[in-house]
């Protein structure tokens, strides 16, 4: 059904009309919360309301200014970012060797490497959390880093070998041809085509890991909690006003990664 | 010295057989076409001498050293591809410096070297462009000086012109061949186009189904094809079953309708033996006035086609009027030859020098 | 020889993956099996599983689950299919602008999400405020902390795992049969029952599994917009860590629920459109 051009007299029919009421709705149900945090985050203190009342921007004082929110913030940031690079380091050569790669077992490689997705977060937070408490490392940093690194490679993995199914063989071929070695060739041919999927890879994976919250809240610690974690705890137990000046960021944030990662669809 | 030799080489994919056995020499400042439809084994030929792909058996000696067990990259080959394969993130002089810089060549020598090679590929001032700017035609000169600058021993190139439209290959056929003569670089070019092969080939391979079908110079392939295959791929050919009746100096054959006909002499001499006779299209003529010529069929003309310099007149010789059926002459176009109208009766006639015996399968032994 | 050569670099290529991967995710996972079967000092036990299976708290709340997961997946479903279906419908230039508004609540944190039906839903949120203003009626419907709220929070996550599969199903029909159908009479409500509908079924199919199979494992809506009704096992998952350090119990449901999931996926891959939902589920 590629979009067909509409026939004689199909546009006003009452079908038409209830697919098209249907369909908005269900766009204005998706887009509500995006919405809706936005004007409530320059709201008051008071109530939590929407529309709000009044119009003041104590709600972003509050959060940049109370400590625990930021401390939460940077923790969220610190640990995206190096989960991100780490999936990256890990992830493209992965994929690398699951689409260019010719040995035995390699389809169970890539099985392997994608399995995450198929188990629920659940098991994987409990499993982590038991695992890490055998460690010892339950609620540091480092563990959060290392368990959203597992988290995210997957879909780098996934977009990675989306992108170097658009980077031309034979362009390979071409510089091993020419003297390169497996390693000139990555390096020098194959990364630089991929930047762009990697770019948009590397986008969504920390927003994943910025947002994620099961794993967070499992190994976390009570001195240590992400972003989202805090605000699961927050809405749980005592729903602050300030959720609403976060939430707003967080759409703003969730809006500004899909712009770029779109407007680098359009560069490759 | 060959340059290239291969020493019963073949590649096999479990059954299938993509290259049998194979023994071959290539010398050195030859430009040999490896020659057939798709699947005849010559981008696999191609690829094993490139190292892409390993053998199955055999080996591959280059400039007399045995590569067989050589990765692709240290194998000194240069090669250019059908889609050009030109880096499109980086200039067309990083481009053309790329082999230079893994060889860690000196910056003053890598840009004197492709300063030559982009003048002798007639393109001295597209150095700081990217691939997309250029047309196709540009980038496929570009991917062949970058072939050349590090003076590789030999030169692959894998149906390098497929992309480009007619007119635009046949001047790079032509700059290909001037490039060829310059520098004289072992060449070695895939192609399916018989035109192209003839045209540009010191030797052509001709392969079909992973087997060489025939090997030698243009003119002998064209002139002395060893069967069915040959014969029918390079050119244009008019087939008849006929009969031998007794060999010679000419081969005395009677057709399946009983006309009696002389070719030229053949190693098929045994009589009563089925094969297949040939004559192409430029050696029979619609005889006119008094013309007197070995052999002679009757017909009546189909129609007449007008390709530019020359005329194709379809006769039906009693087969039936379809185009595989049809007898096919082939002349010059000139302004003031008597047209021949569909439906008029004609006499054929060509030589016996002109008309090969060919046998019903297989191939005649190397003349 | 040389094959071998190129082969053994792009395994390298591979490994830190599948050496991180092995430690930081295989072994967390034997580990949750180990534990199910093991006492929190280590003795070996079946008792997990016994307790689970003769528990009253556990069998309901399997149930919930279920329960829960089927009416989401529905209530998606009648949802998606016409948001797909308008997609599926427009010029790719609009249905591009379109699908943002699909991708921009798909990529937006599902704490966001729940915090914005919190104040909407809530007894004196913004529906029931409005509801309020009419004459005669002093208080809205419940909509929070139940399995209303849970239905809403779960269908408003799920409805972009939906369109995506059913859209590209649609996507991929053909053009020519509509025409056809329409040339020879048929009214466009025909045509859909008769060839858009049965031809969609495969994306309807592996979009509806995926949902289930996501929702099985739920945890963060149940836990923020549901009562105790409400409770799912990812919850009972969570309360047994947490709050009575039954990791036993803990493991044991995970285990439970990992089989069912693995399951499940085993059957989406089998549904024509199954394979490749499980390309970009996720």
């Amino acid at each position: 059904m590629a979009a067909v051009e509409k026939p004689v007299g199909s546009a006003g029919s009452p079908a038409a009309i209830f697919l098209k009421v249907t369909a908005w709705f269900g766009f204005l149900f998706l887009l509500m919360p995006s919405f809706i945090v936005v004007p409530m985050s320059f709201g008051n203190q008071y109530e939590m309301v929407f529309p709000p009342d009044s119009f003041s921007t104590y709600l972003y004082e509050q959060f940049f200014f109370q400590s625990n929110w930021m401390d939460a913030t940077f923790l969220s940031f610190r640990v995206a970012i190096s989960s991100t690079i780490l999936a990256l380091v890990l992830g493209v050569p992965a994929a690398y060797s699951i689409v260019r790669g010719t040995y035995p077992g390699k389809r169970y490689v890539a099985m392997f490497l994608m399995s995450p997705i198929l188990v629920p977060i659940i098991v994987i937070a409990l499993g982590l959390y038991l695992y890490f408490a055998s460690l010892g490392i339950v609620g540091t940093e480092i563990g959060l880093i290392f368990a959203h690194t597992m988290f995210t490679t997957p879909f780098v993995i996934v977009t990675s070998m989306a992108g170097l199914r658009h980077v031309d063989q034979s362009l390979e071929t071409a510089a091993t041809i020419m003297g390169a070695g497996v390693m000139q060739t990555f390096f020098k041919v194959t990364l630089p085509l991929l930047k762009p999927a990697m770019f948009a890879g590397a986008l969504f994976a920390f927003l994943m890991s910025f947002d994620e919250v099961v794993i967070a809240y499992f190994i976390a610690d009570t001195g240590r909690m992400t972003l989202p974690v805090k605000m699961f705890n927050s809405i749980q137990w005592e729903i602050s006003p300030v959720l609403a000046a976060v939430s707003a960021l967080l759409t703003v944030l969730s809006l500004f990664v899909c712009v770029l990662a779109a407007s680098f669809q359009k560069k490759s | 010295m060959a340059m290239v030799r291969l020493d019963k080489l073949s590649k096999n994919y479990g059954d299938v057989v993509a290259l049998a056995e194979v023994d071959l020499e290539v010398e050195e400042g030859e430009f040999m076409t490896l020659l057939g439809p798709s699947g005849s084994g010559k981008t696999t030929m191609l690829n094993l001498i490139a190292g892409m792909i390993a053998p199955t058996s055999g080996q591959i000696f280059i400039d007399g050293r045995d590569v067989s067990t050589v990765p692709p990259n240290k194998r000194g080959l240069g090669m250019v591809f059908q889609n050009y394969a030109l880096m499109p993130h980086m200039t067309i002089f990083e481009n053309i410096a790329f082999p230079l810089r893994v060889r860690k060549t000196a910056n003053d020598v890598v840009k004197r070297e492709v300063g030559r090679v982009l003048d002798l590929i007639q393109l001295p001032h597209v150095a700081d462009r990217k691939p997309r700017e250029l047309s196709g035609g540009q980038q496929q000169r570009i991917a062949l000086a970058r072939a050349i600058v590090y003076n590789p021993s030999i030169i692959l190139m894998d149906e390098p012109l497929g992309a480009l439209d007619k007119k635009l290959r046949e001047t790079m056929q032509l700059e290909l061949k001037r490039i060829h003569t310059e520098l004289g670089i072992t060449m070695l070019y895939v192609t399916h186009d018989q035109e192209e092969a003839l045209t540009m080939s010191d030797r052509i391979i001709l392969l079909s189904d992973g087997q060489i079908e025939q090997m030698g110079e243009p003119d002998h392939l064209y002139f002395n094809p060893n069967g069915l295959f040959s014969a029918d791929f390079l050119g244009d050919s008019n087939m008849l079953d006929a009969t031998v009746e007794s060999g010679g100096e000419t081969t005395s054959v009677k057709t399946a309708e009983g006309l009696a006909l002389i070719a030229k002499a053949s190693a098929i001499s045994e009589p009563g033996r089925s094969v297949k006779v040939m004559v192409r299209p430029e050696n029979v003529s619609i005889r006119r006035s008094e013309e007197s010529f070995d052999n002679a069929m009757q017909g009546k003309v189909i129609d007449s086609i007008i390709l530019g310099g020359v005329v194709k007149h379809y006769i039906d010789i009693g087969r039936g009027t379809a185009e595989e059926q049809a007898m096919v002459v082939e002349e010059l176009n000139r302004p003031g030859r008597t047209s021949i109208r569909p439906g008029v009766e004609v006499t054929l006639g060509w030589n016996a020098s002109d008309m090969h015996v060919l046998p019903l399968e297989g191939r005649l032994p190397d003349a | 020889m040389l094959e071998a050569r190129q082969m053994r670099i792009t395994i390298l290529f591979g490994l830190p993956a599948l050496v991180f991967m092995a430690i930081i995710f295989l072994y967390p996972i034997l580990g949750v099996f180990n534990q199910s079967l093991h006492t929190i000092d280590g003795l070996f036990t079946w008792e997990g599983y016994v307790e689970l299976w003769g528990s009253r708290l556990f069998s309901k709340v399997l149930l919930n689950t279920f329960e829960i997961s089927f009416e989401a997946t529905v209530l998606t479903l009648l949802l998606a299919y016409p948001i797909a279906y308008y997609l599926a419908k427009q010029e790719p230039r609009a249905r591009a602008f379109l699908m943002v508004l699909i991708l921009l609540p798909f990529w937006t944190s599902i704490l966001v999400k729940s915090f914005a039906f919190t104040v909407v839903l809530g007894e004196h949120g913004t529906i029931n405020s409005l509801i309020t203003l009419l004459p005669g009626i002093d208080r809205g419907p419940k909509m929070l902390f139940n399995r209303m709220g849970v239905m809403i929070g779960l269908t408003h996550f799920f409805i972009p795992f939906m369109v995506f599969p059913i859209l590209t199903s649609l996507l991929a029909q053909n053009p020519d049969l509509a025409k056809a159908a329409q040339l020879m009479g048929s009214g466009p409500v025909r045509i859909f029952t008769r060839i858009t509908l049965p031809l969609s079924m495969p994306g309807v199919m592996a979009g509806s599994l995926l949902v289930f199979i996501i929702s099985l494992g739920f945890f963060i809506t149940p836990a923020l917009l549901g009562g105790r009704k409400d409770l799912m096992m990812a919850n009972l998952v969570d309360f047994y860590t947490r709050e009575t350090l039954n990791w036993t119990l803990a493991s044991s449901i995970s285990v439970i629920l990992l089989v069912l999931s693995l399951f499940l996926i085993f059957l989406l891959s089998r549904v024509p459109g199954g394979k490749s939902v499980l390309g970009e589920g996720n």
